[in-house]
């Protein structure tokens, strides 16, 4: 059943997809996916490309899908092994968000982050008192790994 | 079989068609013809995976109709290694940077040793890191003039003759210079001529060649990207100069690579300054990616790159910007011993000397700092 | 409602649980009469009744006491007068004294189940419906959303009444955009509808459900928001919902879902379930006032209103002990068994070590043991440490495997740990090479706790003795209560006595008060014993016979215990137990 919903999903990406999010099945099983996202023009990620795992579970729509990055980012959010802290990917879940709201959800995390619920503290924290440093380092981060 | 493919990028939106069993490659030029964005700088992303250009458009499952995003990235043929300017070093009193400039080397070479030592101590004049603006050169070069009249200084110009004359110092350099290297021992040659020693030290050569190089670009320190345009002529080539570099011309007519070392060869100055450019490259890519005029001016950029402010290319080591206590560690410690306990004047007087325990003796004593 | 609750249903004994052994009915207990020392006692003490239970139920009225209690005078070593003290004051009055715990307040808590819980969450939301005058339903949301807490809810409603609603979802909120856009087919131009018509079960043709994304013929479910989704993927979605607790959703916006509207999709009382894990978590977040009776199967919650009264017990290192509507009797701190004389604490790390230690130590848990003279296999089948070899005819003790004979007189050798090397101990010469004490300690209480084990099960068999006794002798009902109280207090005395061992375990060997406490000790284990001995017989006419035995026994039995567990604390009191690893 959610093999259904999945393929329907990957159907309106591939016709419609969101501007600077892009994503579809690493090969041929539907669920396990990859996506980019393009860093948003208005952030210190601007120009670089971030790439992410997506794995939906059985359940799916009703269990969120578990997504990380593979590419390291320099986010109050965002940790060193990817993982992301978006509320949206644990309690407030719900079936009919799609995997495209979620990643647009992301993009705009990255655009502002929230350092008042963060996966990194000591960022949040530089975020919180120097924001030149934070957007100067995640610029440099950005050059490096994401470019 | 065509199809016609949406191309997304940022605001813009093309339809490109083509042959499904074209390769990437080609996906490329298609989209450079409708869009103008040169091929070398494009990423194009489908369903979340980079197109790799060996591949086809159907390997991917690319189908009609369907979008594919394309993000332009910054120039990245230069080896990241070269950040280090493996050019003339300047005499900076104080470059936090200097070590850094190791990594990403080739050998254990490091053109800049000098630069901390205690050579220039109790030196007055010396352009010390005020003279490259509060960000050590990177962002705003020092003016033209200033960079001159740095020339102009005796000891800058002895500094800059004997660097020239050490080989391994122009091995260094050939190294770090892919453009060079595919000169051949011609290079060397070049280099280590006193006519080109000449060129670089004598500062109305200097004037002359920069005055130039603001007609040509209009003085912004954009410097050269590695694009094919424009042949150089125009320079006023030195003397023997001129004939190597028309033998370059005739050699390799048809690479980008070849018009800069022709403008290299034109303008000594420009072998220099492609790594010294690498970093406004990727600089500049923001602003106007891979479109930018192919001279190679005599770049004051160069200087600060020289002294090895760097940190904005890519260059895999840090800086040395740690605090001055960790940094003087144990210098400090010596002056205390001696009897020198004021930390403020102790560290001055350490960066005065660039990091040398006689130096600073001398500033401390005489009371310079 | 405190400790002592005087009409009580005694209950049969439940389960095989040990544990269970150690049921209370609140009764003030007889031997409170006899005090030597007229010592108040801690509450552990009261609400003592055997653990055996008479067929009959009945309950237990103050004028039973009363009456009862002029049976049960007896004197202690000629201390005449206390007796003759208590006897003129009224049962109440002292009942009363003897509740406290020392100059402890009474702890007061009440015993619920979620079956109580949730009755008396009706009652307010009855209560508030006057007040909000909105429906019954959404008030439960309301208090949902607020776990339960009426107070908070009171004052952020008279300040945003509106809102609130819309923030829990009980009134749409126009504002908001639904995560996905569905059509909906009945809207009038404002976008608002019927909601009579909206809400609710439909069936519907070939409806494609954009969760799923299946094209079928099936119900559907939606509320007034109109977003309709079919019904399968609405159960499965609350079924995942239901035990989180907290308030279910439209899949689509923030409209909550009513009780009502969950027992249509779920087809049953799924309502109930889910005010169950909403209770439940409600528990978890307050534990500090809620805990569950840790017994198995027992639903039973303790509400203790006033945590600040625990402080003080600890800080005099009593244990707040309370009981269950099933007698089920624990330490609200620490939620194990009751352990005077151990404190929390010592109980814990002693708790902790055991588990650590538990491999180790396997062997000498072991059930059975060689005679130490034949070295036939012997199983012990009493509480009784006194051992007879069937083989031999050797008599001996079961925790030392020393002759039995010096131990008829004291236990002092026994329950002393011996720094010396001693030959005798040559079992366990090579685990004491590295932990000599800590097996030593350890031998002994798990022997306790087996012995008690025993005893308990004895005690099972107790009821059918005192049948017996009726019959055959002829005795009324509570002539014969004797041997369930023997039976309880012998319980309650290994237990304290078991948790003794730790006590001295982490104690300073060289004090002087621990001598004394080692020296409590080995005296209750002699009386222990004999109590213990003397409730093997079986013929039911030498029970009758040395039923002033029984009394004696028992009673001596409770007075050393209360001195052994004032000593112990008077350890923990002064620091010189000090629960450490």
């Amino acid at each position: 059943m959610s093999s259904k919903r999945i393929s329907k999903e990957l159907r309106d990406i591939e016709r419609d997809p969101p501007t600077s999010c892009s994503a579809g099945p690493v090969g041929d099983d539907l669920y396990h996916w990859q996506a980019s996202i393009m860093g948003p023009p208005d952030s210190p990620y601007a120009g670089g490309v971030f790439f992410l795992t997506i794995h939906f579970p059985t359940d799916y729509p009703f269990k969120p899908p578990k997504i990380a990055f593979t590419t390291k980012i320099y986010h109050p959010n965002i940790n060193a092994n990817g993982n992301i802290c978006l509320d949206i990917l644990k309690d407030q879940w719900s079936p009919a968000l799609t995997l495209s709201k979620v990643l647009l959800s992301i993009c705009s995390l990255l655009t502002d982050a929230n350092p008042d619920d963060p996966l990194v503290p000591e960022i949040a924290n530089i975020y919180k008192t120097d924001r030149p440093k934070y957007e100067a380092t995640a610029r440099e981060w950005t050059k490096k790994y994401a470019v | 079989m065509t199809i016609t493919i949406h191309v997304k990028c940022a605001q813009d939106n093309w339809e490109v068609p083509i042959e499904a069993t074209a390769t990437i490659a080609e996906l490329k030029k298609a989209i450079a013809g409708v869009s103008s964005v040169p091929e070398d700088a494009q990423r194009l992303i489908y369903s979340g995976k980079i197109l790799k250009d060996p591949e086809t458009i159907e390997s991917y499952k690319i189908q009609d109709g369907h979008s594919i995003h394309m993000v332009k990235s910054g120039l990245h043929k230069k080896s990241a290694g070269s950040a280090a300017a493996p050019a003339a070093a300047g005499a900076p009193a104080a470059t936090p940077a200097a070590p850094s400039m190791a990594a990403g080397q080739t050998g254990g070479f490091n053109p800049l040793n000098d630069l901390t030592s205690a050579r220039y101590a109790g030196y007055l004049g010396m352009p010390s890191a005020s003279t490259f603006g509060p960000d050590g050169g990177i962002n705003s070069a020092p003016d033209q003039e200033e960079l001159l009249h740095m020339m102009e200084n005796p000891v800058v110009q002895s500094q800059m003759n004997e660097m020239l004359s050490n080989p391994q110092m122009i091995d260094f350099m050939i190294q770090s210079n892919p453009q060079l290297q595919a000169l051949g021992p011609q290079a060397r040659e070049m280099l280590q001529s006193p006519m080109f020693r000449q060129m670089l030290t004598n500062p109305d050569m200097i004037r002359q060649s920069m005055q130039f190089a603001n007609m040509m670009n209009g003085g912004a320190p954009g410097g050269a990207a590695a694009a094919p345009g424009a042949a150089q002529g125009g320079f006023p080539a030195p003397g023997e100069t001129t004939e190597e570099a028309a033998e370059h011309a005739a050699a390799d007519a048809n690479t980008s690579t070849n018009t800069n070392t022709n403008a290299a060869a034109a303008n000594p100055f420009a072998a220099l300054f492609n790594p010294a450019v690498n970093p406004f490259g990727a600089m500049g890519q923001g602003q106007n990616a891979g479109a930018n005029a192919n001279t190679p001016a005599f770049n004051p950029a160069l200087w600060a790159s020289m002294l090895g402010n760097a940190g904005a290319a890519p260059a895999p080591a840090a800086p040395d910007n740690r605090p001055p206590e960790e940094r003087y560690e144990t210098q400090l410690r010596q002056l205390n011993d001696m009897g020198f306990f004021e930390f403020d004047r102790n560290v001055a007087a350490l960066r005065r000397s660039g990091g040398s325990v006689q130096g600073a003796l001398d500033a401390l004593l005489n009371g310079d700092v | 409602m405190g400790p002592t609750k005087i009409k009580q249903k005694r209950s049969t004994s439940t389960t095989n649980e040990y544990l269970d052994s150690i049921t209370t009915p609140s009764k003030p207990d007889n031997s409170c009469l006899i005090s030597p020392n007229g010592k108040a006692k801690d509450s552990t003490s009261l609400d003592n009744v055997g653990d055996a239970q008479v067929s009959d139920e009945s309950e237990f009225e103050i004028e039973d006491l009363l009456s009862s209690s002029d049976e049960f005078v007896y004197d202690e070593d000629g201390i005449d007068d206390d007796a003759q003290v208590m006897l003129s004051h009224p049962i109440e009055e002292k009942e009363q004294k003897h509740q406290k715990e020392g100059n402890m307040p009474d702890l007061d808590y009440t015993v619920m189940t979620m079956q109580d819980i949730f009755e008396n969450m009706l009652r307010r939301v009855d209560h508030l419906q006057p007040i909000f005058n909105i429906p019954r339903e959404d008030i439960l949301l309301l208090m949902q959303h607020y776990d339960w807490n009426e107070e908070r809810l009171l004052e952020n409603w008279t300040e945003k009444m509106d809102e609130l609603l819309v923030e829990i979802g009980v009134t749409q909120d126009t504002g908001s955009t639904p995560h996905v856009s569905v059509a909906t087919n009945e809207t009038t131009p404002q976008g608002k509808t019927t909601e009579s018509s909206k809400r609710g079960v439909k069936f519907r043709e070939n409806f494609t459900c954009l969760i799923c994304c299946e094209e079928k013929n099936t119900e559907t479910f939606s509320l007034e928001c109109g977003h309709e989704f079919c019904i399968d993927c609405y159960r499965h979605y609350i079924e995942d919902k239901l035990h989180s607790g907290n308030i279910i959703t439209c899949m689509n916006c923030s409209l909550a879902l009513k009780n009502y509207d969950i027992d249509n999709v779920m087809g049953h009382e799924s309502s109930k379930k889910l005010m169950a894990s909403s209770i439940k978590s409600f528990i978890q977040s307050h534990n500090k006032n809620y805990k569950w009776c840790p017994y198995a199967d027992c639903g039973c919650i303790i509400h203790l209103r006033d945590t600040s009264t625990l402080a003080e017990y600890t800080r005099l290192h009593y244990s707040p002990f309370v009981k269950c509507n099933n007698d089920h009797r624990f330490c609200f701190s620490c939620g194990f068994e009751v352990h005077a004389p151990a404190d929390c604490n010592v109980t814990n790390a002693w708790i902790k070590k055991a588990r650590k230690e538990s491999e180790n130590l396997n062997w000498v848990v072991s059930h059975t043991k060689e005679c130490p003279k034949c070295g036939a296999n012997i199983e012990k089948d009493g509480g009784c440490n006194h051992m007879k070899c069937f083989g031999c005819k050797y008599e001996f003790c079961w925790i030392c495997d020393g002759e039995w004979a010096p131990h008829g007189k004291d236990y002092y050798q026994c329950v002393m740990y011996n720094n010396e090397d001693n030959p005798k101990k040559s079992r366990d010469a090579n685990l004491a090479k590295y932990m000599k004490k800590y097996t030593f300690y350890y031998r002994i209480f798990n022997e306790h706790e087996l012995s008690a084990k025993l005893d308990w099960k004895l005690g099972q068999t107790i009821e059918s003795k005192v049948r017996e006794l009726q019959e055959q002798m002829d005795i009324s009902w509570i002539e014969g209560q004797f041997l369930p109280d023997s039976i309880r207090i012998l319980n309650e005395s290994r237990t304290a006595l078991k948790w003794s061992f730790p006590v001295s375990y982490y104690s300073d060997q060289s004090h002087n008060l621990t001598k004394i406490f080692v020296d409590n000790q080995s005296l209750l284990s002699k009386a222990v014993e004999d109590l213990s001995e003397l409730l093997q017989i079986k013929d039911p006419i030498e029970i009758m016979r040395r039923k002033a035995d029984f009394y004696n026994m028992s009673g001596f039995v409770e007075n050393r215990k209360f001195a052994l567990m004032e000593c112990g604390r008077e350890l923990l009191c002064r620091g010189i137990c000090k629960p450490m690893d």
